[in-house]
């Protein structure tokens, strides 16, 4: 098992950049997700690292061993992919041996891991059976299983779960974790939805355009965006633009707002990003960071009751609790607090 | 919602299922009227007893012999016929297959300029009509003194069962998902382990359908035999050409008849249990 490193990584398809210089570490046993919207380059630089397309300049180090020549074949790399990819005329257990065979590891102890393989995944009982013959969450399993038997250095995985419905995708992506910890491989993990890699990842690397836009913990990455568009993929943001006036003040169209102290600003133009759940209803006599606004929707959506406001032609969102009383229509202060403020590019 | 309205559909969906069985029946009728009225005309025609003839009104023949079946395999070339007939269809087979494997890889698998062309010419041989070909073709053959030869056969029925195999295969290598084989490469296999785990039992089913319909075209080419081939060779269509021409004996022509077309069938039905194998038959929605 190998940490994983991308070394100003680039790749072109014809006049067009999928991958503009990739810089990325994976420690040893780290699960990191490349997040982004499709054609951000995520499953390019995936599949760069298993060997499926080479970069046009840059290196891919698995340890300390530069991999760029080296056959997708030779990697031990394993991949989970988005359609599973399981050999139809093989029945699960002779999908689940067929990397342990071209490694040509003895018939016994390719027994007992196949196996351990099943037991994990749970799929005793059908070792018979043939992927058209399972549903699409036994064909996962069959695909996990096949992945992690033959021990890989660095494990992949290719929106492994958007084929499965909403309830199921967030047990197997428990079971994943839970998995992957156990293991403890090296896990670059692919995917365009939010939940999914804040729930599931060590750090998660936003990616947009075929550049990395931000890489952080979850919670890191979700309280602290740097650009807008990270504060917008991740999560719903309001994202307002303004210019500074002082340090920690930034007037806006909307209202002037103090913003958090950790960051001094300049002047010129800034934009601001706040979460909708981190706008309340003011208090009475409230004065700070208050934003009048128009109600024009509200939504209920069980644990929490989304608002739809305008102000001055912009519209924000904002989430509160079930016991808000306002309708459509009504004109409310709803505040701010300044320390949830961010200041983004 | 009341039981009353529940037993009864609405008048769209009632409207719906009448048609649908129309359509149904109407197929139905339409296949039997194709298909088995003929073979089972061929069959009664190839029972009549020549001492007790068939004749209107009567539905059936008024009794069965086999006299029509010894006649026929008595004094006419049937028997060298078959022998021909079902020699050829395996080397044509093969040989279509040996010459299609490339080109279908390439047309299944690769990307390049021109290739929806290509697939379309591929099939030129079939929807030019078959006498066209024969005629302009058998020139070249004499030409090359490849008439009258079983060489010039098998080259011929190769040119003219060929687009079947081509077609096929080429759907069948087109069919594995590109995902499929990045897994097995990921997995460890390398080009040669591809190929012997992935790619020969997944175009398997492909080949084995491409196969029965090669086989059945040449079985039953009639033109370009008939142009190159007779009077050195024979095979079952010129014989049952010989009946239907100059010497029209219906009651021969049907024992004949028979001959042909029962293998014919017989292999249709394997072709199409191979062309259900689940994974490919997504694919032939498209052929």
């Amino acid at each position: 098992m190998s940490g994983l490193r991308l070394r100003n990584v680039v790749r072109h398809y014809g006049g067009f950049t999928a991958v503009d210089g990739v810089d990325l570490d994976i420690a040893k046993g780290e699960l990191v997700t490349l997040l982004g919207p499709s054609g951000c380059g995520k499953t390019t630089t995936l599949r760069m690292v298993a060997g499926f397309m080479a970069p046009d300049s840059g290196d891919i180090l698995f340890g300390e061993r530069r991999m760029n020549d080296v056959p997708p074949h030779r990697r031990n790399t394993a991949m989970v992919f988005q359609s599973y990819a399981l050999f139809p005329h093989m029945t699960v257990a002779e999908n689940i041996a067929f990397g342990l065979k071209m490694r040509k590891i003895p018939a016994a102890e390719q027994m007992r891991r196949i196996g351990e393989a099943i037991d994990t995944v749970s799929l005793r009982g059908l070792e018979a059976r043939r992927p058209g013959q399972l549903s699409g969450g036994q064909q996962q399993r069959v695909a996990l299983a096949r992945a992690i038997v033959t021990q890989p250095d660095i494990l992949l995985f290719d929106e492994p779960l958007s084929n499965l419905d909403a309830k199921l995708r967030e047990k197997v992506r428990l079971e994943i974790r839970e998995l992957q910890k156990r293991l403890g491989v090296t896990t670059l993990y692919v995917t365009h939805d939010q939940v999914e890699a804040l729930a599931i990842s060590d750090r998660v690397v936003v990616m947009n355009k075929g550049r990395i836009e931000q890489v952080g913990a979850p919670e890191a990455l979700y309280r602290q965006p740097l650009t807008s568009f990270v504060a917008d993929f991740l999560g719903a943001a309001n994202i307002v633009s303004g210019t500074a006036a002082g340090d920690h003040l930034v007037t806006t169209p909307i209202g002037r707002f103090s913003v958090g102290p950790e960051r001094k600003l300049g002047s010129g133009p800034v934009k601001i990003s706040w979460r909708p759940e981190d706008m309340r209803v003011a208090a009475p006599g409230a004065e700070a960071n208050i934003v009048g606004a128009r109600v024009r929707g509200v939504v209920f959506c069980g644990s929490f009751t989304e608002l739809v406001l305008d102000v001055a032609g912009q519209q924000l969102r904002a989430q509160v609790d079930t016991g808000f009383r306002g309708r459509e229509g009504d004109l409310l202060d709803f505040a701010v607090p300044s320390d949830r403020i961010r200041v983004v590019a | 919602m009341t039981d009353m309205a529940l037993a009864i559909p609405p008048p769209h969906i009632r409207r719906r299922i009448g048609l649908k069985g129309f359509l149904v029946g109407l197929s139905v009728a339409l296949l039997l009227v194709w298909t088995a009225v003929p073979l089972f005309m061929a069959v009664m025609w190839s029972l009549v007893n020549p001492d007790d003839p068939w004749s209107p009104p009567a539905v059936l023949p008024p009794s069965f012999s086999l006299a029509q079946w010894e006649y026929v395999f008595t004094f006419s070339e049937i028997g060298k016929a078959i022998v021909t007939s079902f020699v050829l269809a395996p080397v044509v087979t093969i040989l279509s297959f040996i010459l299609s494997l490339p080109t279908a890889y390439a047309i299944g698998r690769l990307s390049f300029r021109g290739k929806e062309a290509l697939r379309l010419l591929i099939l030129l041989p079939i929807v030019l009509p078959a006498m066209v070909i024969a005629m302009f073709l058998s020139r070249t053959f004499y030409a090359f003194g490849l008439a009258q030869t079983f060489l010039g056969l098998v080259l011929g029925h190769t040119l003219l069962s060929m687009p079947y195999m081509l077609r096929i295969l080429a759907t069948a290598f087109e069919a594995i998902p590109q995902d499929v084989i990045d897994a097995a490469r990921n997995l460890g296999a390398g080009r040669l382990e591809l190929v012997r785990h992935i790619l020969v039992p997944m175009v398997l089913p492909g080949l084995m359908a491409g196969s029965v319909f090669t086989f059945i075209t040449s079985l039953e080419e009639f033109n370009l035999t008939f142009v190159i081939g007779t009077p050195t060779f024979q095979t079952i269509p010129t014989v049952l050409f010989d009946y239907l021409g100059y010497h029209f004996v219906r009651t021969n022509a049907a024992v004949v008849s028979i001959v042909l077309m029962v293998p014919s069938i017989a292999l249709l039905l394997i072709a199409e249990r191979y062309l259900k194998t689940e994974y490919l038959s997504s694919a032939f929605g498209k052929l």
